[in-house]
């Protein structure tokens, strides 16, 4: 009961506060976001360190924590692909002393994919903003017979179970970029399935797998010298992106309606406090203008979203315009959409 | 050479100021502290101090990184041989004969042989690290999953070497550990396999909860049984040093521990944990007296130790020349060098050869440190097991748990631990062993994986096992040792019934 009390009390006061401030019309800022932050602010992780959404959690954590002139602690809180982390999220109390990491996988296509997914991201989320996008990428191994998006699809037809395309883990934003391309290209290729993309390029690099369907932030360190092969960058607008400039984008390669942007961001649990909410939305959007940010963003792979998709009114969009979108690729991908050795069996 | 030698000489400049010396003991000291923790394992404390290394340079970042790692290899074994708590998959044999030798009053010299083993083999690794780092990655890349099923299916195999008593029942620990394994979320369908609705464990059971609990609670329970008459606190402690007779019998297993070790370090997906298994089944096959291992042979220390330390130095090949992590600890390396713009990759060495060298300098260099670090810490772990049962099983109770819950801040994991303890004491009651059990979950996983992958390869033809000649070659192998270990114990099954 009591940290409920206390919520309540603050609240109060945080309204108390307001609406003295609003009354005598002098602070620049409410009362309630000026005292705030008092203390360390924790940013729930929910994949273990390392990855590029740790990376990138870490950077935003950084050069938010200075604006604010508060630490923001990473917690790394793995498991269920997200899911473990995410619930902690919804739960911690929306005081502004918490907020979380979200991205694609997490907050749009585990709705279609994790039936037991324990939060509804279009509802217990007050979203910050989107801090880095990726596009994702068709890669190959060195020798694949094709130069062009054209042969790649030429070679996958005429192969058709003889193409064998690795993936990481039924759900995982790389089977489902499979699935989203070869269901454009109307192919059904043999699905090898491995734990994370350490072992998939391991057997990519080696031959015994043509290839995969990857985020530009996971395999631009392989495709940008050579050691594999990159088709197809999915980019949103067509244009090619900053960092493989010398990759055709689908649109170029004649498969405009190739399009997979993940996008990275953070939230805080449903409820928080308006100048609360408020003041760390502006720092969100404060951090992606510093050139430091934008040029570590580059070094793993991403870039800070366009102008016009920063903030958090903008993510809750995106996050409901990508539920509906996974929902449609998984429905019409059927129960079979996961059975990725289905192939080997029949 | 001449090239070699510049380019070592070019690392020891950088490693050896005094900032990055300083960084490499720093390093050192927190993996000893953590290996010795039982559960705070190298994953655990790297994400924890990632952020710190921003400040820090590049070079320094890693150097203090890879310091904390294999100083945790150190530390790891310090606790199996102590408590019996294997807190890393690796040091599960370690604590086979180490902990037997402790109880003997040896533990001053299971923990001397286990330093200078590893100091041995980190000095080899390195050399093969400098010398051989870029033709040895074709080396991993040469594996096929074919290849690498029959590697796990011959690495299970040992398992029952490892075993004292009954061969079934060795082979039954094995079974059941793999399919502990197989607890979560299917990898190619998503579907939950034996959760019982336990969203919790739809990754599946973590490694230190199994092995905290059938190890190191189980162990404890058993010392409650009897009231506290410990051999060590009687006798003297004997040497802190091995003497010289133990030290010749460690020369041979610690050179055999080191090539194994570094050959199979290089194999992605996490090859190095089988190297301290093979070793020991290596030295135990090929001692005068196989019954002495288990009841506290040194060579079951000594080979395991080297083994281990090589394999985990070797892992660092295939992440800096490839950018392939094997390992979850490598992968948070990865992460650490991207956050300092590093990209891990072939063109690293030729990028960044001050980082290359300068690291793998400080590689020997730390090994240094850490017996410097450890020779003196020797005396004082030992005189830590005279400290009172009474108040010794509560602090290790205590350590666990925290170990375990900070690996995935999940409190159901020390649930899960308590109730393995609980396993682990049927078990030693009813005379299986637990080591096996251990081996079949920590490969059980790459063996499903691989199977699988080798078959979708194949389309379903079986046949791609005999086709990869390695995977041919390892299966046959298999069999052979399988053949081997039935005889006698065919042979000992005919006696009693002759003798009944």
């Amino acid at each position: 009961m009591l940290p409920h009390d206390f919520r309540g009390l603050t609240r109060k006061a945080a309204i108390a506060a307001l609406l003295a401030a609003v009354s005598v019309a002098l602070a620049p800022l409410p009362v309630g976001a000026q005292a705030y932050p008092e203390r360390n602010i924790t940013l729930i992780v929910p994949f273990a360190a390392g990855g590029a959404s740790d990376v990138s959690s870490r950077i935003m954590a950084e050069a938010m924590g200075k604006i604010l002139g508060q630490s923001i602690i990473v917690e790394n809180v793995a498991g269920a692909g997200g899911g473990t982390g995410g619930l902690r999220g919804k739960n911690a109390k929306p005081d502004g002393y918490t907020i979380g990491f979200a991205h694609m996988g997490t907050h749009a296509a585990s709705v279609s994919t994790n039936p037991k997914l324990p939060y509804d991201p279009t509802k217990d989320f007050d979203y910050l903003g989107i801090h880095l996008v990726t596009p994702h990428i068709m890669i190959t191994r060195k020798d694949f017979p094709a130069a062009t998006l054209a042969e790649y699809i030429d070679h996958a037809k005429k192969s058709g179970k003889g193409l064998k395309i690795a993936h990481n883990g039924a759900g995982s934003l790389s089977h489902l970029t499979c699935v989203v391309f070869f269901q454009q290209i109307g192919v059904e290729p043999t699905y090898v399935v491995y734990r994370g993309y350490g072992q998939t390029i391991n057997d990519i690099l080696s031959g015994a797998v043509d290839g995969t369907c990857e985020l530009i932030a996971s395999t631009r360190n392989h495709v940008l010298p050579g050691a594999v092969k990159g088709f197809a960058v999915a980019t949103n607008d067509g244009k090619r992106t900053p960092l493989l400039p010398d990759v055709p984008t689908s649109a170029e390669g004649g498969l405009p309606t190739f399009k997979i942007e993940s996008w990275l961001g953070l939230y805080a649990p449903k409820g928080v406090p308006a100048p609360i909410l408020a003041k760390l939305r502006e720092t969100q959007l404060k951090a992606l203008d510093d050139p430091a940010v934008q040029k570590k963003f580059l070094d793993i792979g991403g870039t800070v979203p366009k102008p016009e998709d920063r903030g958090g009114d903008r993510m809750l969009a995106i996050v409901k315009a990508d539920v509906t979108r996974w929902a449609e690729v998984v429905k019409k991908a059927g129960p079979g959409a996961s059975e990725g050795s289905a192939a080997a069996k029949k | 050479m001449g090239e070699l030698l510049d380019n070592i000489t070019l690392g020891f400049g950088v490693a050896i100021g005094l900032k990055n010396l300083a960084l490499c003991f720093l390093g050192c000291l927190i993996g000893t502290l953590i290996g010795v923790l039982p559960g705070v394992g190298p994953v655990a404390t790297i994400s924890m101090l990632l952020p710190i290394t921003y400040g820090v340079d590049p070079i320094g970042a890693l150097i203090m990184l890879a310091g904390i790692y294999y100083g945790a290899q150190y530390g790891g074994s310090t606790t199996a041989i102590l408590v019996n708590i294997p807190g890393e998959a690796t040091s599960v044999v370690t604590a086979l004969d180490g902990h037997r030798m402790a109880r003997q009053g040896r533990a001053g010299a299971a923990l001397g042989i286990a330093a200078m083993g590893s100091f041995f083999a980190g000095t080899v690794a390195t050399l093969v690290i400098a010398g051989l780092a870029v033709p040895l990655t074709r080396f991993a890349l040469l594996f096929h999953p074919a290849d690498y099923f029959a590697l796990m299916v011959l690495g299970l195999m040992l398992a029952v070497v490892l075993a004292r008593g009954s061969l079934i029942k060795a082979i039954a620990m094995i079974l059941v550990g793999v399919l502990l394994s197989t607890v979560g979320r299917d990898l190619v369908t998503g579907d939950e396999r034996l959760t019982f609705g336990w969203s919790e464990i739809d990754d599946g059971i973590d490694f230190a909860v199994v092995a905290m609990g059938v190890f190191g609670f189980a162990e404890i329970l058993r010392n409650l049984e009897t009231p506290e008459t410990r051999d060590v606190v009687r006798q003297r402690i004997g040497s802190l040093l091995p003497n010289y007779q133990e030290l010749v019998q460690s020369a041979m297993p610690i050179l055999r521990g080191t090539g194994l070790g570094a050959f199979l370090g290089l194999l992605p997906g996490n090859g190095a944990v089988l190297a301290p298994f093979a070793s020991y089944t290596i030295e135990k096959k090929l001692a005068a007296d196989p019954s002495r291992f288990g009841e506290g042979a040194i060579e079951g220390v000594a080979g395991p130790e080297a083994a281990n330390n090589a394999g985990a130095q070797t892992a660092f090949i295939p992440l800096l020349t490839l950018g392939i992590p094997p390992n979850a600890v490598m992968a948070l390396m990865v992460g650490a060098m991207t956050i300092h713009n590093l990209v891990p990759g072939p063109e690293i060495i030729t990028k960044q050869p001050r980082l290359f060298w300068g690291m793998i300098a400080s590689m020997w260099i730390g090994n240094l440190m850490l017996v410097i670090i450890n020779l003196p810490l020797v005396g004082l772990w030992v005189r830590l097991l005279k400290v009172p049962y009474r108040l010794m099983f509560p602090a290790i109770v205590l350590f666990c748990c925290i170990g375990i819950y900070s690996v995935g801040n999940n409190p159901l994991d020390v649930y899960l631990t308590a109730a393995f303890g609980l396993v682990g004491y049927l078990l030693i009651k009813l005379e299986f062993e637990p080591a096996p059990l251990l081996l079949g979950f920590v490969l059980g996983r790459l063996l499903e994986e691989k199977l699988r992958q080798a078959m979708a390869i194949s389309q379903g033809n079986a046949w791609t096992f005999v086709d990869h000649k390695l995977a041919a070659g390892m299966l046959a192998m298999t069999f052979v040792v399988l053949i081997v270990a039935a005889l006698p114990w065919a042979r000992r099954r005919r006696d009693t019934a002759f003798a009944g």
